[in-house]
């Protein structure tokens, strides 16, 4: 007899926060010995259900008798039917109340910061097995273009490609998609680290001699650009003909209102409920000029994410990806600069930056160049489904990351949100979308469009506050101090990219960035 | 006429396999058991909107289960006449 409680998690216990400030020392050590009572009341809750079980098996053994001696029904027989199903159900329930107490247990360590995340052995296993086998087929597919010829092996890719894209191949159905995203999305990090790996040992002057997801994409970036020609960026105003948001003119004054706006940035809009698209151009950020009561200024950059997948005339391409996921200078982090200038930001007050996917990325490369903090005073960042974690951030600036497994593009970093770093600062907050109990997270997990979504960045965000989260209420405190005043005013640019056609240019550690300027790491 | 049941039954350990109305008893006894450690979860110092909200729900919690224990304790009779 299995004895499982029925009904599947709240949403809140879903939730994975790791990083920022704990309450403090004495109600930490109560919490701590709340939880662990807790933790003896669930443990005395399921063997009180296990017992119950054996009794009803008990009950149920003694009506049995082989068919040859079974007597007729009797009443004493009924009776023990009846006080068995009754055993059942009490086995059941308190099954149930056992997982509740479990649930109890985790949200009051949660709020205070004071729970800790593990994997456990069986998927520590195979998350091994997976970086293992994603190396390995990466290194075999190097030696393979290397043994033969490139071009049969490109060829054989791309029809394949073409085949499944016009139909000549069975396309899978949604609901096989939405069960792979799902399957696939905990080992996500692990085959990703492999792959890096793989491509870093396959060369390893390109990387760096790193062998982790940096040194892989460095890789990439040095092959993408031997292809690509040099490139300048340019910011631009938006022109005034161009329809503005209605918020513009505002402050953000929370962080959900500045990740809202920057999913507005996209042409397409946010996709968010209640909120139309403002139908601004390609490649648009914004730059909020924020005066406090106190006669203080600080500024808000928006940046959103990719937007198109090859270089097209702005950088929030694919090839910004790559170059930012190989701590490379890339175009948009040189926007983001130009743009600050522009609107007039002053070394001495503070920045906070905002972005979503790729302009996330942005964000924390901005963040961990010292460079940047030498121009700026960096005053918070947030990102929403953002590959951070290979990024420092420096001390006293509070950061905050939002991620959820089945995006699967905050976990290209190689890691999991629980094993993004984690400091007093830094807060990551983590979903797991498919183990929610809640009707629509269930249907977003298959959908990894939708799960990369703001509005679902936005949700784990609501429900972190409202799950009541000490460390997430005071990094989002501060930024929040950064983000509201008494007026705002609003600039739109356009960052634009022009491609030089001398020749190709190839990017090497040292050498000056023909965009940014910066040097090459 | 069916025989009350034995508290003695009930109670005592036997040298065999327990009945199915022990196995009742053991776990009333660790219904209380849960409930004693939810009692002392509850006496927790911290002020807070979150901690206030814990209460809230354990609070409920330790209802739902000295509830359980009242049914179970019912139930207990059940088994061993049953039984």
């Amino acid at each position: 007899m299995s004895i499982t409680a029925g009904r599947g998690p709240d949403p809140i216990d879903t939730l994975a926060i790791v990083g920022g400030r704990s309450i403090a020392r004495v109600d930490a050590q109560a919490v701590a010995l709340a939880a662990s009572r807790l933790d003896d009341a669930a443990a005395s809750l399921r063997a009180a259900s296990y017992r119950c079980a054996v009794a009803a098996n008990l009950l149920e053994d003694a009506m049995w008798a082989p068919a040859p001696f079974a007597a007729p029904v009797s009443t004493g027989s009924a009776a023990r039917r009846r006080a068995a199903a009754r055993v059942v159900d009490t086995a059941q329930r308190l099954a149930e109340r056992a997982d509740t107490c479990d649930g109890l247990s985790t949200r009051i360590r949660r709020v205070a910061g004071l729970y800790t995340y593990s994997e456990s052995a069986a998927e520590r296993v195979l998350g091994a097995l997976v970086a293992a086998g994603s190396g390995v087929v990466t290194l075999e597919t190097k030696v393979l273009t290397r043994s033969t010829a490139t071009g049969p092996v490109v060829l054989a890719g791309a029809a394949a490609g073409a085949a499944l894209a016009y139909g000549m191949l069975p396309r899978p159905s949604a609901d096989d998609v939405a069960r792979l995203t799902r399957d696939a999305a905990p080992f996500t990090d692990e085959a990703i680290a492999g792959l890096a790996f793989g491509v870093a040992v396959g060369s390893p002057l390109r990387s760096g001699f790193d062998t982790g997801v940096t040194g892989g994409a460095r890789v990439l970036s040095s092959i993408v650009h031997q292809f690509l020609p040099v490139s300048t960026v340019q910011v631009l105003p938006v022109p005034d003909a161009t329809a503005r948001p209605s918020w513009a003119g505002t402050p953000s004054g929370t962080v959900a209102e500045a990740l809202a706006r920057t999913a507005d940035l996209y042409p397409w809009g946010s996709g968010i409920l209640g909120r139309p698209a403002p139908g601004l151009p390609e490649a648009t950020l914004a730059v909020e000029q924020v005066e406090h009561d106190d006669g203080t200024t600080s500024w808000t950059v928006l940046i959103p994410g990719t937007q198109s997948p090859i270089p097209p005339d702005h950088p929030f391409d694919a090839v910004t990806d790559i170059d930012l996921m190989a701590h490379e200078a890339a175009d948009v982090t040189a926007a983001v600069e130009l743009a600050l200038a522009k609107a007039g930001a002053r070394p001495d007050e503070p920045v906070v930056l905002v972005g979503h996917s790729l302009g996330g990325i942005a964000a924390m490369a901005l963040a961990s160049s010292g460079d940047f903090r030498r121009r700026h005073r960096l005053g918070g960042v947030v990102t929403a489904g953002s590959p951070t974690a290979t990024f420092t951030a420096p001390r006293g600036v509070p950061v905050l990351h939002l991620e959820n497994d089945e995006e699967l593009v905050s976990q290209l970093d190689g890691r999991t949100s629980t094993e993004n770093p984690a400091t007093r600062d830094r807060v990551t907050v983590g979903r797991t979308l498919a183990a929610s109990g809640a009707a629509p997270d269930r249907e977003t997990s298959g959908s990894v469009i939708r799960a990369h979504g703001m509005s679902t960045h936005l949700r784990t965000l609501e429900l972190a506050r409202e799950a009541g989260s000490a460390p997430v209420a005071t990094v989002v405190g501060r930024i929040d101090a950064l983000l509201d005043g008494e007026r705002a005013d609003s600039r739109f640019f356009t960052a634009a990219r022009t491609f030089e056609v001398d020749g190709p240019v190839v990017l090497a550690p040292g050498d000056l960035s023909p965009s940014s300027a910066r040097t090459v790491r | 006429m069916r025989a009350p049941p034995s508290v003695r039954r009930m109670t005592t350990p036997s040298l065999g396999f327990p009945d199915a109305d022990q196995h009742v008893t053991e776990a009333l006894h660790l219904l209380d058991d849960a409930a004693a450690a939810a009692r002392l979860a509850s006496a927790l110092g911290w002020e807070s909107p979150a901690a206030d909200a814990y209460r809230g729900e354990l609070t409920e919690f330790r209802a739902r289960i000295a509830a359980d224990a009242d049914a179970l304790h019912e139930l207990r009779l059940v088994v061993a006449v049953a039984s």
